[in-house]
C-alpha cells in the first residue's frame, strides 16, 4: 500500500471527508470510466459515481486493508452500483440490458465499435483480442469458460489470450505506471 | 496442494472474479484460503489488483464539474437519498415500528397497572365505606342512647339520689335516678371501697319502715332499680352485707343512706 493509499485509508476509518475528496482527486476518473463502461450512459454513470462515493464514505468500516488494495475495493463498489443501476433500469423496461447473474452486457463482438468515443489512446494502443479477453473478465465478470464460451475460443486460447494480454498491459503502461506511482509516493 | 493444482486454480477465472467483487460468499471463503495458505497464489492475487488497476485508468475519463461538491455536500449533510432509497424508509419504518409496539405494550401494562390499583383502591374504599356505615350506625345507636338519657335526666320527673358512704365505707359514692313516669330506675357507682371476698354492698328501700332490696353492689356498673319500690321510699341505704347479699338489711353495717323527698 502507498503512503496515500494509507493517508486516505486512515483518514476513511477515521470519518474524515478529506478522505472522500482524495479518493475523488486520485481516482473519480478511473470509477467514472468504469462506470460509463458498465452503464453505457455518461448521466447513469455520473449517477453512479455519486452513489459509488457515498457509499465508500458510508461503509468505510467495512474496507479491511490487509484483504485487499484500496482500488481493488473502489472498483467493486463502483461495479456493484453499477449493477443495481443497471437491474433498475432494467426493471423500468430497458429491456435491451441483459442481466443474467455477472453478464450484465448485451453480447457484445466489437468492443472498439462499442466504445470507440470513451477509449483513450492508450487503450486503442492495446490489441482488440486482449480487451475483449480482460472486458469479458473485469467488467463483465466471467469465469475463464464463460469468457472462452462467449468469445467462441477454446479455453486454452482465451487462457494464453489472458495472461498475454495482462503482459502486453503492464508492457504497454509502464510510462502510465511510473507516472501513476510517482503521483502516490 | 500440487503445483499443478495451484495452476489449475489460477487458470479457473476464481481468482478474477474475486478481484472484482462478483464471488459469492462460499467461493470468497474459498480463494482467500488459497491466498493465505499459498505464496503463489497471493502474488497472483496482487499483481491481478495492479492490472485491475492498470486496465481501469485505460479507461478514465473526467467526471462533468460539480459532482465532487454534490458527493461532498451529501456527505456533509448525512443526506443518503442516492443510496438505496427504499431500503432505509423500511430500515427506519421497522425501527419505529417497533418502538411503537413497545410503546404501546408499556403503555396497556401501565394502564393495567394502573386499573388494578383503582381496583383495589374501589375494594378497599368499599370495605371502608361499609365499615364506617357500621361505624355511623352503632354511634347513631348510641347517639339514640345519649339523647334518650339525657331526656330522661332533663326530665321533671327524674329524682337525683346521692349516697355517700360514712366512716366504715369512705369514699363510697353513688347516684340513683328514679322516675315512676317511665318506670324508669337506675343507679350509678362513682366509687365503690373494696371489700373483702365474704361481704358485698347491698342497696335497700325503706318502705313503711320495711328494708326491701333492691341491688347488690358488687361492681362499679350501674344497677336498675325498680322505680315503685323507689317511689313508694322513704329513704334508700347500703349496708355491708354477706356476699351475694342478705335476705334482711343489718342495720349496724350501714354505711351510706339519703332521704327521699317527702310526697305531696
Amino acid at each position: 500500500m502507498t503512503l496515500l493509499e494509507k493517508h486516505i485509508v486512515a483518514l476513511l476509518k477515521e470519518k474524515d471527508d478529506r478522505a472522500i475528496s482524495l479518493i475523488y482527486d486520485q481516482y473519480a476518473a478511473a470509477l467514472y470510466g468504469i462506470a460509463i463502461k458498465m452503464v453505457k450512459n455518461e448521466d447513469a454513470a455520473k449517477d453512479v459515481l455519486q452513489e459509488s462515493l457515498i457509499k465508500i464514505w458510508n461503509k468505510a468500516d467495512s474496507f479491511d486493508p490487509q484483504k485487499a488494495q484500496l482500488f481493488t475495493w473502489l472498483f467493486q463498489v463502483t461495479r456493484n452500483t453499477a449493477l443495481d443501476a443497471l437491474r433498475k433500469s432494467q426493471r423500468k423496461g430497458q429491456k435491451e440490458i441483459q442481466i443474467q447473474d455477472r453478464d450484465v452486457y448485451p453480447i457484445v463482438t466489437s468492443i472498439e465499435q462499442e466504445d470507440k468515443d470513451l477509449l483513450s489512446q492508450q487503450v486503442n494502443s492495446l490489441d482488440i483480442k486482449f480487451k475483449e479477453v480482460l472486458d469479458a473478465i473485469f467488467f463483465k465478470g466471467l469465469t475463464h469458460i464463460e469468457a472462452a464460451e462467449q468469445l467462441d475460443l477454446p479455453l486454452g486460447t482465451l487462457k494464453t489470450r489472458l495472461r498475454n494480454a495482462l503482459i502486453e498491459l503492464r508492457t504497454k503502461n509502464i510510462p502510465l505506471l511510473i507516472l501513476l506511482i510517482s503521483c502516490v509516493l | 496442494m500440487e503445483e499443478k493444482d495451484i495452476q489449475d486454480f489460477l487458470d479457473s477465472g476464481l481468482l478474477e472474479q474475486y478481484v472484482i467483487g462478483a464471488t459469492d460468499e462460499e467461493q470468497s471463503e474459498e480463494v482467500v484460503a488459497h491466498i493465505n495458505s499459498y505464496p503463489e497464489i497471493k502474488f497472483a492475487y496482487q499483481k491481478l489488483q495492479e492490472e485491475l488497476k492498470l486496465y481501469s485508468n485505460l479507461y478514465a475519463k473526467k467526471p462533468p464539474l460539480g459532482i465532487k461538491e454534490q458527493i461532498l455536500s451529501d456527505i456533509y449533510s448525512g443526506s443518503k437519498s442516492k443510496e438505496v432509497p427504499t431500503a432505509i424508509p423500511f430500515k427506519w419504518l421497522s425501527i419505529a415500528a417497533i418502538f411503537i409496539g413497545l410503546a404501546a405494550i408499556t403503555g396497556l401494562f401501565y394502564i393495567n397497572g394502573q386499573n388494578n390499583d383503582l381496583q383495589n383502591q374501589l375494594s378497599k374504599s368499599t370495605k371502608e365505606l361499609q365499615k364506617l356505615q357500621v361505624d355511623v350506625s352503632y354511634a347513631n345507636a348510641a347517639n339514640g342512647v345519649l339523647v334518650e338519657e339525657l331526656d330522661y335526666l332533663k326530665n321533671s320527673n327524674t329524682q337525683k339520689l346521692v349516697l355517700i358512704g360514712n366512716k366504715k365505707a369512705l369514699g363510697l359514692r353513688a347516684t340513683a335516678f328514679v322516675n315512676t313516669a317511665v318506670s324508669k330506675g337506675y343507679i350509678e357507682i362513682e366509687n365503690l371501697p373494696k371489700l373483702d371476698e365474704q361481704h358485698d354492698y347491698q342497696l335497700w328501700a325503706d318502705v313503711d319502715g320495711e328494708m326491701i332490696s333492691l341491688a347488690v353492689l358488687d361492681d362499679n356498673s350501674p344497677k336498675m332499680l325498680n322505680p315503685e319500690i323507689v317511689y313508694g321510699a322513704s329513704s334508700l341505704n347500703i349496708t355491708i352485707e354477706p356476699a351475694g347479699g342478705n335476705d334482711h338489711a343489718t342495720v349496724e353495717n350501714l354505711v351510706a343512706a339519703t332521704a327521699l323527698k317527702a310526697r305531696p
